[in-house]
């Protein structure tokens, strides 16, 4: 078979998945029984609560971006970069906000703090913990990739503070804005968090306004000024995307010796994985406050999690496989208008999980379509369609760092596509597909908003049951549940990082 | 890598070949499921027929099961429908997807809870009532308390645009008609009225004593009484010439085009029945049994003890929707 | 024989070759001497199918290879190897498995494929290195493995990009030898880039001379 032939088939796969249901949707909302018209749309200019959801919004999305960014980096640097103790296990503890599902946390803090905590600032507090392991983690990446020699040559005529100020952080200026740009859209399609803390944003408002009504038509035009916002910002990032991925390896880095900070340094690290992660899962634990609460949540929860573990576990394979097979495709460039995809991809992951959720089941409930719809291969295109930007982006980094010429040597060879395919570039991403195998059972897992629109009748997930049981069920039960989620979460993660340090001993 | 991707196609497989041979009924709910699975179990056990059931919550507006009953429309998955109040059920008939049903079991619910052709049947029911504090003198006994002096910045209500508070203005406004239920509203807020997010906000407010009393539904109220809290329950305008207390039952209804009719009309009768009534009266949320004579526990009254606000749901529904506008900019006043 | 015809290349619109005009005979050891930059690795490349003129014409063995624009013999039909300046060993594979990918590919039985690696390994003086991780290998010896998994095809033409640019004098020295050696051999024809004019003297039978994208003779 032809290269072009396989991933053209495989790009027509994907647009089934996620374009075409959305496309449809779009076309629906400038239809009325036939006839072409506009008057979906003009909600967007008559309707004052709407506007101001959105100005919230834009607020909230730009508060939490510029929080999460700025303290992100400077975390980034002092786990990456510095002699600080326990680096990588304060890594690991803060990543653990952005693993578990939001509301968790929110309804954790809200219990801490009471009401005072719903509203504006609850909720960027809350999305301001989930987010910033994004910072921490995208500033780690780029100090990866800083050639030692720039800042050794700096280093022979100043200290590290105005190092840091002068050069390193110019340098990885792309990772600011990508983290900030990243953070922002996340936090602007955000959902859960907004509506548990009952501040009326616009993915929440576009919505609840329109449920009222139950008119599909004005709630894809609500949606609009959504996929205008993600739209401009990847055209920002479009002048990020050139940068060139190469890694130092971590012994290369030039690291920055704390001497006299590191005590202090150490303890408000400390302090800060105390009051972001520790605080809201004890705050879980002594909810849970008894043995019989857990027992009592671990049979309830056994069946919903039995279904998540499985959809997730068989999610995050459609997510690899795929993953691999688009970044192929957009490394390539194999084919001209490759920037689509590329685009598309990253839209589905930016836009609302309910808007793609409600397209999903427009499209696909169908009675010649049942067996997708009555059945959780729904769950799975939507894991598909939503998470596919993470596992191909993360492959893509791979893909940019095998040298050209070890595809060359293999052509010489008498190596067809696929011969190089199957025995060169698959086998040297083999790690790169397992953390993409891994983020995607994560986010698989993790996911609420589009699985309570699309799971089949008794097959319900674990974070949907929960969600449910919030109203009015027992705070002790309902914390105990959210710990099992959460351990549910971290073990896969916990055997990835077991894994690498294994792996590395080895080597 | 082949013996994965084996792995992984026979898991799908298995996934997916969920097909049963049992008789099994779907059910979309948005009573709460703390109290609705409980029930939903006791019928599969008694009859045999496997539910397949989706909840949803009054958190989960915008993802809710009402979105996805339209969005099916064409190609109905769900048999029966158990909403929490019968504006949704309205909603729902307007837009064509339910079919008439009547259950033998409805009869003895009194008739304004029963939709006149038969689209819905309500039972087990939520009651509107003041919860007030127990150092409060004179204690309020209608909703026009809102509107007293004695009351100024003392009482908070829960946001109108939301839930059963929504409904219950839009009761008020098939019943009083438009001028005199803004008038209240108006005069409400001049009285420094505070809003709350929900209900159950209000009810604790009252509970710590912030404020003297609020209008809530009756399974807040119940639920702080139980708890121990201060406060005491009134079930206002009960005097002659005074409209009543408002009800909000649940309501079952049959889906137009639903793949199981039998089994869907024996989960509504069993829904219907008196039992189900009595486990709703004596679990947690404390709904009011519709049926006279149900046994119930001695926090709430029977519904025939009760003077019941007599309106007309399909009206409610429509008034709902129209007046939408007018409350949110009375809010954002 | 491989003929280079008037010939343009340029990346980013950067000229990197201008008019280049090159024979190459059969069995000659060609020289292409030039500083980095001069464009010589691009005319490696051009013969590999790897870089598509941008005018001109490229034929190997009286048959058009590459044309303005086009590749129209795909590298692996072309019947030339190469060695990388970065020698591009593939990580992932030991050494045995490196030298028996290209015999793999063309459907050799493994006995057979096993029995020609060994020969090859022996050749170049690595007989027990077979199941050696590439990483474990010292610069001479991976030198070495890429020198014979380019040789276990037996090409009728053998490109190397400046190979022995990272070894120290004293084994740069030694492995020129040794190229030369193999070379009369196995009687293939090498063309041979390197920017060390000792070097180039010792190996070649001609030495053509590159700068700034153009051939100085």
């Amino acid at each position: 078979m032809k290269e072009r032939t396989l991933f053209g088939g495989v790009v027509a796969f994907l647009f089934v998945v996620g374009a075409l249901p959305l496309l449809m949707m779009l076309f629906g909302s400038l239809y009325d029984n036939g006839r072409f018209t506009l008057t979906a749309y003009k909600v967007l200019f008559t309707n004052t609560a709407l506007l101001e959801s959105l100005k919230n919004s834009f607020l909230l999305a730009l508060t939490v971006a510029t929080a999460s960014t700025s303290v992100g980096i400077g975390l980034g640097i002092l786990l990456g970069k510095s002699d600080l103790r326990f680096a990588k296990f304060f890594t690991l503890m803060l990543v653990i906000p952005l693993v578990i599902p939001p509301y968790i946390l929110a309804f954790s803090w809200a219990d801490l703090f009471g009401e005072w905590f719903f509203g504006f600032w609850g909720v960027v507090f809350v999305l301001f913990t989930v987010y910033l392991p994004i910072a921490i983690l995208v500033t780690m990446l780029y100090l990866r990739q800083i050639d030692p020699h720039l800042e050794e040559a700096a280093l022979q005529m100043s200290s590290w503070k105005k190092v840091l100020w002068l050069v390193t952080l110019p340098l990885i200026r792309p990772a600011i804005v990508f983290a900030f740009l990243l953070v922002f859209i996340l936090a602007f399609g955000e959902f859960s968090v907004a509506n548990f803390l009952r501040y009326p944003v616009f993915s929440t408002q576009s919505f609840v306004y329109f449920s009222a009504f139950y008119d599909f038509r004005a709630a894809t035009a609500a949606a609009l000024p959504i996929v205008a916002v993600v739209a401009m910002v990847f055209w920002m990032q479009r002048f990020l995307a050139e940068t060139k991925m190469h890694f130092i390896p971590a012994s290369l880095m030039q690291k920055i010796r704390l001497l006299k900070w590191r005590l202090p340094l150490f303890l408000f690290v400390l302090l800060i994985v105390m009051l972001f992660v520790i605080t809201p899962l004890s705050m879980l634990v002594f909810k849970t406050n008894s043995m019989e609460s857990f027992l009592e949540a671990g049979e309830k929860a056994l069946d919903p999690l039995g279904r998540s573990l499985l959809f997730a576990m068989l999610g995050a394979t459609l997510l690899s496989v795929f993953g691999f097979l688009s970044a192929y495709i957009i490394h390539k460039r194999l084919f001209r208008w490759y920037r689509w995809l590329d685009g598309s991809i990253l839209l589905l992951f930016a836009l609302p999980a309910s808007l793609f959720g409600i397209a999903l089941i427009l499209f696909w409930n169908r009675p010649y379509t049942n067996f997708i719809y009555a059945t959780p291969l729904i769950l799975l295109i939507g894991y598909l369609g939503k998470y596919l930007a993470l596992t191909t982006k993360i492959t893509e980094t791979k893909l940019v760092q095998i040298p050209q010429n070890l595809m060359d040597a293999a052509a010489l060879s008498g190596a067809s596509w696929y011969h190089t395919l199957w025995y060169i570039i698959l086998p040297l991403s083999k790690e790169v597909l397992l953390v993409g195998w891994v983020v995607g059972f994560i986010f698989s897992l993790r996911e609420n908003t589009m699985t309570m629109l699309l799971y089949p009748p008794g097959s319900d997930t674990l974070p949907v049951y929960i969600f449910t049981q919030m109203a009015n069920g027992k705070a002790s039960l309902i914390a105990a549940l959210c710990l099992i989620m959460i351990t549910a979460t971290l073990l896969p993660l916990l055997f990835l990082w077991l894994y690498n340090t294994a792996r590395r001993r080895d080597a | 890598m082949k013996r994965v991707i084996l792995l992984c196609t026979v898991l799908m497989i298995t996934a997916c070949s969920s097909q049963k041979e049992q008789q099994s009924v779907t059910v979309y709910v948005s009573e709460d499921q703390v109290f609705s699975e409980p029930i939903l179990k006791d019928f599969e056990k008694e009859t045999g027929i496997k539910v397949n059931a989706l909840y949803d919550t009054e958190e989960s507006k915008s993802t809710g099961v009402m979105n996805r009953l339209i969005a099916e429309k064409n190609n109905p998955r769900a048999d029966v429908y158990w909403a929490n109040e019968p504006v949704r059920a309205e909603v729902l008939r307007q837009k064509g997807i339910l079919i008439p049903y009547l259950s033998p079991n409805a009869k003895g619910i009194p008739e304004v809870f029963i939709q006149k052709a038969h689209y819905w049947t309500g039972f087990s029911a939520r009651v509107r009532l003041l919860l007030v504090g127990e150092g409060v003198k004179h204690k309020p006994d209608s909703i026009l308390a809102y509107t007293a002096k004695a009351y100024k910045d003392r009482a908070v209500i829960a946001n109108p645009l939301f839930g059963t508070t929504t409904t219950h203005i839009a009761a008020l406004f098939t019943l009083w008609g438009d001028t005199k239920v803004k008038t209240f509203l108006e005069a409400l807020k001049q009285n420094g009225t505070a809003i709350s997010t929900s209900n159950g906000e209000s009810a604790d407010f009252v509970a710590k004593g912030r404020y003297a009393f609020a209008l809530v539904d009756s399974d807040d109220a119940v639920s702080r009484v139980h708890q121990k809290k201060p406060v005491s329950i009134v079930y206002p305008d009960q005097k002659k010439g005074e409209p009543g207390v408002f009800v909000v039952p649940n309501a079952v209804m049959m889906i137009k085009g639903a793949p199981n009719p039998k089994a869907a009309q024996k989960l509504i009768d069993y829904l219907l029945s008196r039992e189900t009534e009595q486990k709703l009266a004596f679990a947690d949320c404390a709904q009011i049994p519709l049926h006279s004579g149900v046994k119930m526990p001695q926090d709430i009254k029977p519904i025939d003890q009760i003077k019941v606000m007599q309106v007309d749901y399909e009206q409610v529904a429509q008034k709902l929707v129209e007046i939408q506008p007018y409350l949110k900019s009375w809010l954002e006043q | 024989m491989i003929i280079l015809e008037s010939i343009d290349v340029s990346f980013d619109e950067q000229p990197i070759l201008q008019d280049v005009h090159l024979k190459i005979a059969d069995k000659e050891r060609l020289v292409l001497l030039g500083s980095s930059g001069s464009g010589k690795t691009t005319v490696l490349k051009l013969i590999a199918g790897f870089v598509t003129p941008d005018r001109g014409k490229v034929f190997i063995d009286g048959q058009l290879a590459s044309e303005e624009g086009k590749i129209l013999m795909p590298p692996h039909q072309r019947d030339v190897s190469m060695v990388f300046q970065d020698l591009a060993l593939w990580p992932h594979m030991n050494v045995a498995k490196n030298i028996a990918f290209g015999l793999k590919i063309q459907g050799m039985p493994k006995k057979e494929r096993e029995k020609k690696v060994h020969d090859i390994l022996s050749m170049v003086g690595l007989e027990d290195a077979g199941k050696k991780r590439i990483e474990q290998l010292s610069g001479g010896e991976k030198q070495r493995v890429a020198l014979a998994r380019s040789l276990v095809l037996s090409p009728k033409v053998l490109l190397m990009d400046e190979p022995l640019s990272s070894l120290d004098p004293a084994l740069n020295v030694r492995l020129r030898t040794q190229i030369v050696k193999l070379q009369e051999e196995l009687g293939f024809t090498l063309v041979y880039v390197t920017h060390n004019e000792a070097e180039a003297k010792e190996i070649a039978t001609r030495v053509v001379s590159m700068q700034k994208g153009k051939i100085v003779e």
